[in-house]
């Protein structure tokens, strides 16, 4: 029942047959239609922008003071594209080889192919937009390899280049303002969507400033809300990253896609204590340079200057020595973990070095300053260590999210008319994306692909002339302002952030790095006991009709609450390892990821059944015909 | 951007107000510069600087062009800065609990009105002290014999009040010129980042400098009339 | 990385809303580990606040790591604190001494008026960006990547000024509450890379209007926003915006 529409013919003419067979907005009638966007990051902010330029009617909302604060802006290594301005070997092909198989055979071919094919065209636009990319002396574009890639294919803005992509589509989004195509709502929180005649007409806001909800009513609504990854929460997400909006959609009949695939990034700076928020991601790009080891000796309290060079353990140089310190996330996230959880840790602990020694002595510090000098400094304001002269310590964290709401190949929901683009959909990156293509991905589905698919939609559903008094939107708003009443009626003695600490702990703990059959049991009874503790006993001082940060916190960790429960159940259900999903069950006999593809090629996606029934799991089987599934292999 | 290129919209804009205040603020530094060139024969005696001063007085139109000038200088700068200053203390409606300075910068720049309300009352006693004054009556006379303007000024200056507040009002004048010194460069936008602040580590000196120059004058007045007796 | 603990009075500003009056509360903040980031000190407060079903401290944050331009207060008299080129959240305790007192301010200026405690409303920014700060490409106009070469110095010129997360600390600290340094470091990243050129005149005037009319402050060279700029940049910029300035005033492109 699942319909990607995926369209005929072969791979690399999908795309331009699709494009040539949707359907068309005469351009006098695109300003009769409304579009809603939710979120201004990568996706948001870039769909906002060019729907507007067609010269649709846009809407776009933020919870932050400011569409340029999402959380693209911490983006730091890099952007793939197929350029192959390196001439070392670059192709559509081969990026989009590259992504299936780093995705460890769980995406669509049909969306990865396209993703590779805009990728070119992304930097063409960034670069126009004034984005000011990193150049050689002749005056043209710098790449560098990146994530384990062997061909140099990312480009950069020095480590900051989330934030100049973010900042050029936040401009084009506020070129649209001035023009007076967009529409901007700042400090909004989206509460509901509103569903009727079967496809999505609007959605309902909080006024993050006053408390006011808000009806806004469109023609079709845009998610591109990010990813999940606070349900942890303890993230490298912002820390206002959720999954309300996504999971506001689940509730109303939006599948929800993959779960458990959640992304542990390697290169983080490791817990320091019960009291921090949030966890700070070191840019990839250090392992080019960077050697990852730990001491041969459990325990080791010596300071990593003192351990002699014998007694080091370059785990992964050992252990992949064809891609050595260069492999993929997932892989080198695990392989930090074994050898933490064998005792062989930063002083027994939960953190490996990442030394920067050789490189120096190698290329000179002025070299090693250039290329990390700003998040050299980075690491030094947090620790108070200076990696110039000691290892830095690493450890892997929580850091992007694959799952997310299922689209087809138009990048539509199982809701017509509601479309999900970048993080907070699932379609490109299986089941771990490779580095560099985060950025991508959000910047082809706003820039490329919903300006399209958008119009095809319109074109066929016509207007949807629901009224803001509609007897769906007045649901939807009652709802949401139920929720807050109830929400605020507790009273109890718990803090949001104790209660969403206890979820993150236990998720981190049975559906991290490494799950198993009966850790996840265990979490699936654990769950609804924090979810009632949470209904029973939170405290959220304050009233709602003001700016009450609480209360907004409150909201989310309550979504937080009923999405875990999903995951928990996608990642039970999936009795294979791939990518970011590592059952322990499923591995081969030297401790890598065993997939099953005669039972696991597929999307899992699921269907809310209400609040009492048990959520259906239905499957979108994926085909391989271009590229035939292996076994991964970095060796 | 659709605004198209206003000329209002450009006149009325800060960055043209910050630009008026300093051009005009440079013409009347050049001005005082000349002034105190020619102030400088006060050092030769009283025929060189009253031949000087009459020969300034000889010009006719000429000078009433500089005069002109120098005037219209002085009107700008005194409203374009005033507009900017009213216009600044208007942009923070509530004062800080806690402030204090952080960069490194010339001691002139936070003290600009202060030195500029200085001069101002300084350039009005200054007219009618000297340029208004009748200068064969009796403030010319030393030794009893009339010294014309050279006597207006020694005799001015044997007042040791009056040579205070010379010396007072000079010294805002090197001060405020040490920041019109440090900022012109950003206000005219031409130099680099290194010329700059070059030019702000200089502007303080700059600044002593003119202040002393000025200084010279009422001391000799002061040492000329009091301890050589005129 | 030893790991000690402090105890500070905080002296915060707390104003329910915009229309209302503000003023000093005073809390203690006990036990503060020096590892911890300010931001997770006012955390570690607001947690003993709500405990006693008390509202939190407003402020805003987000990404925690010093890019987002969400987060930042006036600490003893300085944006963001007494560490140079570093933004609230990754200010550490470890850079305060144990019985110090901090002040706690929003950062102030007419055109950031008060929401609640300490966070502002900044949308004055986005108006003056609204005004001119983009170049005017429409998605799938743009030629190669590689068809207008640009000197590598240009474009790490660009790129400085193009760090500006547009925190508004260089307001907060301007005696003038001036936006210059934000407005310049747009306009200057647009004057370095030729895709900028066409639109260079409005630009720089459009810009500096929409920062005019927001009720900004003029730049009387204090210097004070380059030494609180987390991204450390530079007033140099200001030179360079007008001189574009002057620029538009004489030449028509």
């Amino acid at each position: 029942m699942l319909d990607a529409r995926v369209p005929e013919g072969p791979l690399p003419e999908k795309w331009t047959r699709c494009q040539f067979e949707m359907k068309l907005v005469n351009p006098a009638n695109r300003r009769k239609f409304t579009v809603i966007v939710v979120g201004t990051g990568l996706a948001g902010s870039s769909a906002s922008a060019s729907l507007a330029e067609l010269g649709y009617n846009v809407k776009t909302f933020c919870l932050n003071d400011t569409p340029r604060r999402a959380h693209s802006i911490a983006a730091q290594g890099g952007i793939n594209a197929a350029k192959n301005y390196r001439n070392d070997g670059d192709s559509v092909y081969r990026l989009f080889y590259d992504t299936i198989k780093g995705g460890d055979y769980r995406s669509r071919e049909a969306n990865v192919y396209r993703l590779a094919e805009i990728s070119v065209k992304i930097i063409d636009h960034c670069v126009a937009q004034g984005v000011p990319f990193a150049r050689e002396y002749g005056g043209l574009l710098d790449n560098r390899s990146f994530g384990g890639a062997q061909v140099s294919r990312t480009f950069y803005a020095r480590g900051q280049t989330g934030q100049q992509l973010l900042l050029g589509a936040y401009g084009a989004l506020m070129k649209e303002v001035k023009a007076g195509r967009v529409t901007l709502f700042p400090r909004r929180e989206m509460m509901d969507l509103i569903v009727a005649g079967g496809r999505a007409v609007g959605i309902i806001a909080r006024n993050l400033v006053t408390g006011a909800l808000e009806t806004h009513m469109a023609d079709a609504v845009v998610l591109a809300s990010g990813g999940y990854g606070n349900v942890f929460f303890l993230s490298t997400n912002g820390r206002s990253c959720n999954v309300s909006a996504a999971w506001r959609c689940y509730q109303r009949g939006a599948f929800f896609a993959n779960p458990c695939f959640t992304q542990i990034h390697p290169t983080c700076i490791p817990v320091h204590g019960d009291l921090q928020s949030k966890l700070t991601l070191m840019s990839e790009s250090l392992r080019n340079d960077g050697r990852i080891w730990v001491s041969c000796k459990p325990g080791d309290t010596r300071r990593p200057n003192d351990i002699p060079e014998e007694e080091r353990y370059y785990y992964l140089e050992e252990r992949y020595p064809s891609f050595g310190n260069l492999v993929p996330r997932d892989v080198a996230s695990r392989n930090a973990k074994m050898v933490c959880d064998a005792g062989l840790g930063v002083r027994g602990g939960n953190a490996v070095y990442l030394d920067f020694r050789d490189a120096i002595a190698r290329e000179g510090v002025a070299v090693i300053r250039e290329r990390y000098g700003n998040l050299f400094d980075m690491y030094e304001r947090i620790t108070g260590s200076d990696p110039y002269k000691e290892p830095m310590t690493i450890f892997p964290a929580i850091h992007y999210t694959m799952g997310g709401l299922w689209v087809d190949y138009h990048l539509m929901s199982t809701i017509p008319g509601l479309f999900v683009l970048g993080e907070a959909n699932f379609s490109d990156h299986g089941a771990n994306r490779l580095g560099a293509s985060a950025l991508m991905q959000g910047l082809a589905d706003g820039y490329f692909i919903i300006p399209y698919t958008m119009g095809h939609y319109l074109a066929s559903a016509g207007p949807a002339k629901v009224a803001a008094d509609a007897p769906e939107a007045r649901e939807a708003a009652d709802a949401a302002e139920n929720r807050i009443r109830k929400l605020m009626s507790i009273r109890g003695k718990r803090t949001v952030n104790e209660l969403h600490r206890r979820l993150g702990l236990l998720l981190w703990d049975k559906c991290g790095m490494a799950r198993n059959e009966q850790g996840l049991r265990e979490a699936l009874e654990e769950i609804p006991a924090i979810r009632e503790e949470f209904w029973k006993n939170v405290n959220i001082p304050g009233e709602p009709g003001t700016f009450n940060q609480v209360l907004e916190r409150a909201m989310r960790v309550a979504d937080f609450m009923e999405f875990a429960e999903l995951m928990v159940r996608d990642a039970l259900e999936r009795r294979e390892s791939c990518g970011g999903h590592f059952r322990e069950e499923f591995q081969t006999e030297d401790g890598e990821a065993l997939r099953d593809d005669e039972h696991f090629a597929h999307v899992a996606a699921w269907e809310y059944n209400g609040p009492d029934a048990a959520p259906r799991r239905h499957v979108e089987p994926l085909v391989f015909e271009a590229v035939k599934p292996s076994q991964r292999s970095y060796k | 951007m659709n605004d198209s290129f206003s000329w209002k919209t450009v006149l009325a804009s800060t960055i043209l107000r910050e630009l008026t205040a300093a051009i005009s603020g440079l013409v009347l530094v050049l001005f005082i510069f000349g002034h105190l060139a020619g102030n400088f024969l006060l050092f030769l005696g009283p025929d060189a600087f009253n031949g000087y001063a009459e020969r300034l007085q000889s010009l006719g139109p000429l000078l009433w062009l500089a005069r002109l000038v120098i005037l219209t200088a002085a009107v700008l700068h005194v409203s374009a800065t005033i507009s900017l200053k009213l216009r600044n203390r208007a942009s923070r409606d509530t004062a800080y609990a806690v402030t204090r300075r952080n960069a490194d910068r010339p001691l002139g720049t936070p003290t600009m009105i202060y030195t500029g309300i200085i001069i101002a009352c300084f350039v009005i006693l200054h007219i009618s002290d000297f340029t208004l004054a009748d200068k064969t009556g009796p403030r010319s006379i030393i030794g009893g014999q009339s010294l014309g303007l050279y006597g207006v000024v020694l005799n001015g200056f044997a007042n040791p009040l009056r040579a205070v507040a010379y010396i007072v009002a000079v010294w805002a004048v090197g001060l405020h010129f040490s920041h019109l010194f440090s900022s012109l460069w950003v206000t005219l936008g031409v130099l680099s980042d290194r010329a700059t602040r070059a030019m702000n580590r200089l502007a303080l000196a700059v600044g002593v400098l003119v202040a002393l120059g000025f200084t010279a004058i009422p001391v000799f007045a002061l040492i000329k009339m009091r301890l050589l007796g005129g | 990385m030893a790991v000690g603990t402090i105890s500070l009075t905080l002296k915060v500003w707390r104003q329910a809303g915009p229309d209302q009056p503000g003023r000093f509360e005073t809390y203690r903040a006990e036990n503060i580990p020096t590892d911890v980031s300010f931001l997770e000190m006012l955390d570690i407060v607001n947690d003993g606040l709500e405990r006693e079903g008390k509202e939190p401290i407003a402020f805003d944050h987000d990404c925690r790591e010093g890019i987002c331009g969400s987060c930042g207060a006036v600490v003893n008299g300085r944006p963001h604190g007494p560490r140079r080129a570093t933004t609230l959240c990754q200010l550490h305790m470890r850079e305060f001494r144990d019985g110090e007192t901090l002040v706690i301010e929003p950062f102030r200026a007419k055109a950031f008026p008060v929401v609640k405690d300490l966070v502002v409303d900044r949308s004055a920014f986005d108006r003056i960006i609204q005004a001119g700060g983009y170049v005017s490409v429409r998605t799938g106009q743009a030629p190669d990547a590689n068809a207008i070469p640009v000197p590598k110095h240009r474009a790490e010129r660009a790129m400085d000024a193009a760090q500006c997360i547009g925190c508004g600390a260089c307001v907060a600290a301007c005696p003038n509450a001036s936006a210059s340094l934000f407005t310049a470091a747009k306009i200057v990243q647009f004057a370095m890379l030729p895709q900028g050129h066409p639109e260079r005149v409005r630009r720089v005037v459009a810009m500096v209007e929409a920062m005019d009319r927001e009720g900004f402050g003029s730049c009387s060279k204090h210097y004070e926003c380059e030494a609180a700029c987390p991204k450390e940049i530079k007033v140099e910029n200001i030179t360079l915006m007008n001189r574009e300035y002057l620029r538009a005033m004489v030449r028509e492109d």
